[in-house]
């Protein structure tokens, strides 16, 4: 995604402060049209309370967080028309149906007549519901339940969605339907903020994520940015057909290569630095000699970024 | 929208043209539905739906049928001749009381609650939807189903008209209380829903409000029993007088009923906004109504000053109970309430007693009781032209007098009291109540406790001086008690006091008293300072 726009989430300087807990310290970063951003970190990190004071369900302590250029001290109203908050809790009414529901929030944003129609329609139709409409929500499956609270944050056209771990307590195909929806929505246009646990699919779903912890962000940017910035770890495999051995010693004599193991024809080493090194390496090694039938290497997954990242500390 | 991908079909289909004149109206009504408050659609799809209402409808039908069965049984033969509709009508009401009084009441208390419990108020608080939208949207909802209620019984309330004994005016006058004091509960359950958001605290509530209700039921029935069946006294509708009287409960009524939707809109208001505005209008509302009652009656009365005292009795109690409330509001502003402050000085003066806080509190309630005053002397030295006599004019002057002067001093001395304990922990509107009264207590039980330790007896005599319930029931009891010697400087003697303590509060109170439309730069991130280690708590 192509970022030379104006932000649409915007953190500056962001604290909060409960008491003592220092739940959101001096956080700052910015969102562009189109692009998903991933907030990632442990339990207590920080990510609701930001995304609370996003949603302006909350004030910050100090510092500004801007919707659309709009400050969420000085224009909440403004800040609410051009948002859509998904909190990690339901919120369902009883006694009330799918249509019922969306009907509902249509309204309470405003939306009259057929306009409201036909955002309950295309709601529907987008997150699947559509067959559901006249099914009780207390009979909705948990994955369903999902849907229809991504429809109900949706319903009003917002610029920016806020998602709040939405993947949480889903099956497998439930993640994977939600994801593809984050995905469909990206692609039209919205600016979206999406926390979770799951990091294997934030990796597949963001351009951008922010690491939390302790109420600090101790790392923005694509998951490759970080990865680099990080000076991350790879293992790399190598099969040679002969002096495994030798070749050992030869990786021994060089930087930044630890951990070797040899295994038969099979050699294990760690490699700290960037990827086009490991092909140099690569050459070189063919180039002293060694008969390379394989060369292959794990580079480190957003989840191994992430535990490199934090430390696992909580407040 | 742009969000998904939707096929063409998608589009909503057209609806059929209208075929018939009840078609056109169904489509009308429709359309018109559109601009209803979205909560008061919700509410009663929901509560149509819901088992407790079916339930209830049914109950309050097979009642109201076995009430007919049987009262016509006990009365026959006799009620073919005999006027017996009163007799039936007060089994009507009190079975229409049951919906009214306990379960409308208690449903609009639980829809509000459950909001909160079930994380749905958060979701309604970020949509476009004010906060007073959302309690109407409530209340209304409760109004639909008392129509409905009222619906069901109207046969039945016809049936007692065709029976005699009571005219068309007492059963829509008797209906109209029930439905009016029914909406009251009803937005009484909403401010009570708000109180705590603690789960084990709304369970012990819960208790509390439907044992309330059912009070109230009980009450209920026995005025509909009295005011239908055994006394008929106070229907005299031909009585200029009793339509004034009316005019004036019910101006009361929507008085209270305003400052109960202005009450649970700020309770459900986001701490940041300004809470205090509605409910000081709401109170300054009462304040000018009972004004306008009273000051009408002691014209039409010139000779009677009781009116006047009552007046004043009145509005000391009205501000003593609303400033013990805003004696306890948060001194804090918060940036998007300092954003409204406007910027001419004479417009921010003139707006000041809307902005929360408790120094311009104190000073709005100071400042009405003050101008209380002023109106009932103005009223007295006007009746002076009629027939009022000096006696009564002094009585009048120097009760209200001193009515005022113990009120400004226990206001005074609670807020005083509250700012100390504000240094300590954050004293709030519940504090300040139970401050206030046990100042109050104290003031009545000082004295009493010296009686005894003393063994003396001080009834009529200023070793009471700390106690307003002395000072009423003494004034109240003998006009010579206000024309004794001592009373002018004793009433002169409280008013020093109270400007003291008043000149305290306002010194203390300056810094906060008049603030500035200002960008706080703890919200300017240009400004803040490269570390923060700590900061004032924006909604403390």
């Amino acid at each position: 995604m192509i970022a030379t726009r104006k932000p649409v989430i915007e953190l500056r300087r962001l604290h909060r402060f409960f008491g003592r807990t220092k739940a959101v310290n001096d956080v700052s970063f910015e969102v562009y049209p189109g692009q998903v951003f991933g907030y990632i970190g442990p339990n207590g990190a920080g990510k609701t309370t930001s995304m609370r004071i996003l949603a302006t369900l909350d004030l910050p302590t100090a510092g500004d967080a801007l919707i659309d250029g709009y400050s969420v001290i000085n224009d909440p109203d403004r800040v609410r028309r051009r948002l859509g908050f998904m909190p990690d809790a339901f919120g369902v009414y009883s006694n009330v149906n799918c249509r019922e529901y969306l009907d509902f929030f249509a309204r309470s944003y405003g939306l009259r007549g057929r306009e409201r129609r036909l955002a309950m329609d295309k709601t529907m139709e987008f997150t699947g519901l559509d067959v559901l409409a006249e099914k009780p929500i207390s009979g909705l499956s948990k994955g369903m339940k999902q849907r229809l609270c991504l429809g109900r944050s949706m319903i009003h056209d917002p610029a920016v969605m806020i998602l709040d771990e939405p993947a949480a307590g889903l099956d497998p195909r439930a993640r994977i339907e939600l994801r593809e929806m984050i995905a469909r929505l990206a692609k039209h246009g919205k600016t979206i903020l999406v926390s979770s646990h799951i990091l294997t699919e934030l990796a597949e779903m963001c351009d951008v994520v922010g690491i939390i912890e302790q109420g600090q962000l101790l790392a923005t940017g694509s998951v490759a940015d970080i990865q680099r910035g990080q000076l991350t770890q790879s293992r790399v495999r190598v099969r040679v057909l002969e002096n495994t051995e030798g070749l050992a010693q030869w990786l021994a004599e060089k930087e930044d290569y630890s951990e070797i193991v040899t295994d038969g024809q099979l050699l294990h080493f760690s490699h700290v630095g960037e990827r086009a090194e490991e092909a140099v390496l690569l050459k070189e090694m063919i180039e002293a000699g060694f008969q390379v039938a394989e060369f292959g290497a794990r580079h480190s997954t957003l989840e191994d970024v992430f535990l490199n990242v934090t430390k696992g500390r909580v407040q | 929208m742009s969000t998904a991908d939707v096929s063409p079909d998608a589009t909503p289909s057209q609806a059929a043209s209208p075929t018939s004149w009840w078609q056109t109206v169904d489509q009308k009504l429709e359309s018109l539905g559109e601009y209803l408050n979205p909560i008061l659609v919700k509410e009663t799809r929901q509560a149509l739906k819901s088992r407790q209402f079916a339930v209830t409808f049914a109950l309050v039908l097979l009642t109201s049928w076995l009430w007919s069965l049987l009262a016509i049984y006990f009365r026959y033969p006799g009620i073919l001749y005999s006027p017996d509709g009163p007799f039936l009508m007060v089994g009507y009401l009190d079975i229409l009381l049951f919906p009214l009084v306990v379960i409308i009441p208690f449903s609009a208390f639980r829809s509000l609650a459950s909001e909160r419990e079930d994380g749905t108020f958060e979701l309604l608080s970020i949509s476009t939807l004010g906060p007073r939208q959302i309690i109407l949207g409530k209340l209304v909802s409760s109004i639909v189903q008392m129509l409905v209620y009222l619906s069901a019984l109207a046969p039945c309330l016809a049936f007692t008209y065709l029976l005699r004994g009571i005219d068309i005016i007492t059963i829509a006058y008797v209906l109209i209380c029930a439905f009016l004091a029914s909406v009251l509960l009803s937005g009484v359950g909403l401010v009570l829903a708000c109180v705590t958001r603690q789960r084990h605290w709304q369970s012990a509530l819960s208790v509390i409000v439907i044992l309330l209700f059912i009070f109230l039921f009980v009450i209920g029935l026995m005025i509909s029993y009295g005011s239908i069946y055994e006394d008929a006294g106070w229907r005299q509708y031909d009585d200029v007088d009793f339509w004034i009287v009316t005019g004036a409960l019910f101006s009361a009524y929507l008085s209270y009923l305003y400052l109960t939707i202005e009450v649970a809109s700020a309770q459900i208001t986001f701490e940041s906004e300004n809470r205090s505005a509605g409910i000081r209008r709401g109170i300054l509302v009462q304040h000018f109504l009972l004004i306008g009652w009273f000051g009408y009656l002691a014209i039409r009365n010139p000779r009677e000053e009781e009116i006047l005292m009552v007046l004043m009795t009145m509005l000391c109690l009205h501000w003593f109970i609303m400033g013990s409330f805003i004696n306890g509001e948060s001194p804090v502003l918060s940036p998007r309430v300092k954003r409204t402050i406007p910027n001419l000085l004479a417009d921010r003066i003139w707006r000041n007693w809307r902005l929360p806080g408790p120094d311009r509190g104190y000073f709005l309630v100071l400042t009405s009781l003050v101008s209380g005053l002023l109106v009932v002397s103005l009223l007295i030295w006007f009746n002076r032209f009629s027939t009022l006599s000096v006696g009564g004019a002094v009585n009048g002057i120097v009760y209200s007098a001193g009515l005022v002067g113990y009120t400004i001093c226990y206001l005074s001395v609670g807020r005083l009291f509250l700012r100390l304990l504000n240094m300590i922990f954050r004293a709030d509107i519940f504090v300040s109540v139970i401050l206030h009264l046990i100042l109050l207590m104290g003031g009545v039980m000082l004295p009493l406790g010296f009686q005894v330790l003393t063994n003396r007896t001080m009834d009529q005599n200023f070793h009471h001086w700390t106690n307003p319930f002395w000072f009423f029931v003494e004034s109240i009891d003998s006009s010579s008690f206000t024309s004794q010697p001592l009373i002018g400087p004793f009433v002169i003697f409280l008013w020093v006091l109270g400007t003291m303590l008043f000149l305290v509060n306002l010194l203390l109170g300056t810094r906060d008293f008049l603030p500035k439309r200002e960008d706080d730069p703890r919200f300017q991130p240009e400004r803040l300072p490269a570390k923060i280690e700590d900061a004032a708590d924006p909604l403390a």
